[in-house]
């Protein structure tokens, strides 16, 4: 750990808590508090509190703030309603993924995107390329926090906490409230795959929110939850990890998010080459597996079939809700369609797996 | 945190306990699981294997990462903990009992000269 990590205003509050740190692309993080199991069973059996503020938001405003936007997303925004937000990669002109984020559309003159923290200075320098002069472009990475409150317990907690309005929100819907006298935009959104809301605050009221919210979930037994379960609750619910599962080498058509791009919107970045490649077909496909016994996947890891190396591991990890091995990679594109029994090379053991749908257990939840 | 007197142990977070005269029961150490967090499975060397002191010869996955264990003397390796394979946690709640790797017959009982006391081992700790 050098000088030159950065720390959320919630640091101290986690060394207190005694929360093991971890340098995460340069922010210093909470990785567990108690264990990552205990911390996973807690978001899907009641909720957890996460701070994720290490995430940036780049604020875009302006009359040209709808085009731009436009053009740097390969989603399509122009039917989305004021106050809901968006999941979209953001591509280069080959295709490649430069980052996925989520966009919030506060009205047709102004946007927040929610982007990756390993990527903020990227993002911002690239959209910044597009930028026309009726538009301004804040990186405000560094004055906002982020909470997030995730679980079947959430909507209560918020409820009490925050009041009715914000606890029935509609999926991927945001609103502007003030609590007490500080000013939150409060989103039903999450990375769990489980119920949940995410709060944005200004950084000098990020720990009051912290200890507010911790107190009102107290009797629903909210629990702080630290970075090794938010992997295992993405992997489980079949959520990509920027740097892991996508990077600026793989498109959006082969990373499985070909959903999200929508080639009927006039022009967007990378749309000539996402075009070509849809029509010449992809080599290699994004999966998800599950261990058929033992083996704990990992990144890296080949995937075979009979004796031969078809595709690699970007993540993996041990499911605490499966209680097995579960994990993504890509692999040549038969193999994906096929649905085919893999195995996965752990020490040069080959291991077998089936590749399966997300998300993997019985997750998928009313929303 | 606790570090039995009557155990000893290496840098690399092993401990050893003498039982009979060329024969040593090993682990890892209380400040190893907590380090690791949840184990979830564990790869136990063969029975008859020959471990060289210092080279791995298990694997400890927790949640997050799988990680070697290195053997703290040379032998043979005797008897495994077959309760590990059903109940990994065991290593986590009780690392110096229940949660033992396997037994070793050692080649050469003068090895243990080498290993730390326990006072030691708590002072390598305390410097994380």
């Amino acid at each position: 750990m050098t000088d030159n990590n950065k720390k959320t205003p919630l640091y101290d509050v986690h060394v207190d808590l005694r929360a093991k740190i971890v340098d995460y692309h340069g922010f210093l993080m909470p990785l567990e508090y108690s264990t990552i199991i205990s911390e996973h069973r807690s978001v899907r059996n009641s909720a957890g509190l996460f701070d994720i503020s290490h995430m940036g938001e780049i604020v875009i405003e302006g009359e040209g703030a709808t085009e731009l936007v436009q053009k740097i997303i390969t989603n399509d925004i122009s039917n989305l309603p004021d106050h809901k937000a968006a999941y979209s990669p953001i591509c280069d002109e080959e295709g490649g993924i430069l980052d996925d984020i989520v966009i919030f559309k506060y009205n047709l003159d102004k946007y927040m995107l929610v982007v990756n923290c390993g990527n903020i200075k990227k993002d911002n320098k690239w959209i910044n390329k597009f930028k026309s002069d009726n538009v301004n472009i804040n990186d405000a990475s560094d004055q906002i926090s982020l909470l997030a409150v995730q679980g079947p317990k959430s909507k209560e907690i918020i409820r009490l906490a925050l009041g009715d309005e914000c606890s029935v929100l509609s999926h991927f819907h945001f609103m502007e409230v003030t609590v007490g006298e500080i000013q939150l935009t409060v989103s039903r959104t999450g990375y769990t795959g489980e119920d949940g809301f995410e709060i944005f605050v200004d950084n000098s009221h990020c720990v009051d929110l912290w200890k507010m919210l911790l107190e009102k979930g107290k009797d629903m037994d909210l629990k702080p939850v630290g970075l090794g379960a938010r992997d295992t609750l993405r992997l489980e619910a079949g959520y990509l990890l920027y740097g892991n599962d996508i990077d600026d080498y793989i498109t959006p058509l082969e990373a499985g998010i070909g959903w999200a791009v929508k080639f009927e919107k006039t022009d967007f970045i990378g749309k000539a080459t996402l075009l070509r490649l849809k029509k010449y077909g992809l080599k290699r496909m994004f999966v998800a597996f599950k261990m058929r016994d033992k083996g704990i996947p990992r990144t890296d890891n080949e995937i075979t079939h009979n004796n031969n190396v078809v595709g690699k591991v970007t993540s993996g990890t041990f499911s605490p809700s499966l209680v097995i091995g579960i994990g993504f990679g890509y692999v040549l594109k038969r193999f994906a369609e096929h649905k085919s029994m893999v195995s996965i090379r752990i020490r040069g053991t080959d291991y077998p797996a089936q590749i399966v749908d997300t998300p993997f257990s019985t997750l998928d939840k009313e929303r | 945190m606790d570090f039995p007197e009557d155990l000893l142990y290496t840098k690399t977070h092993e401990w050893v306990k003498k039982e009979g005269d060329n024969k040593v029961r090993v682990g890892i150490t209380s400040y190893a699981q907590s380090e690791l967090g949840d184990v979830v499975y564990i790869e136990l060397p063969d029975l008859d294997r020959i471990v060289k002191a210092g080279t791995a010869c298990t694997v400890v996955e927790s949640v997050k990462a799988a990680f070697d264990i290195y053997a703290p003397v040379s032998g043979k390796v005797i008897e495994t903990n077959n309760d590990l394979e059903n109940n990994p946690q065991l290593v986590n709640e009780n690392p110096y009992g229940k949660g033992w790797f396997s037994i070793i017959e050692m080649e050469d009982p003068q090895e243990l000269t080498k290993l730390l006391s326990n006072k030691d081992y708590e002072k390598l700790c305390q410097s994380k």
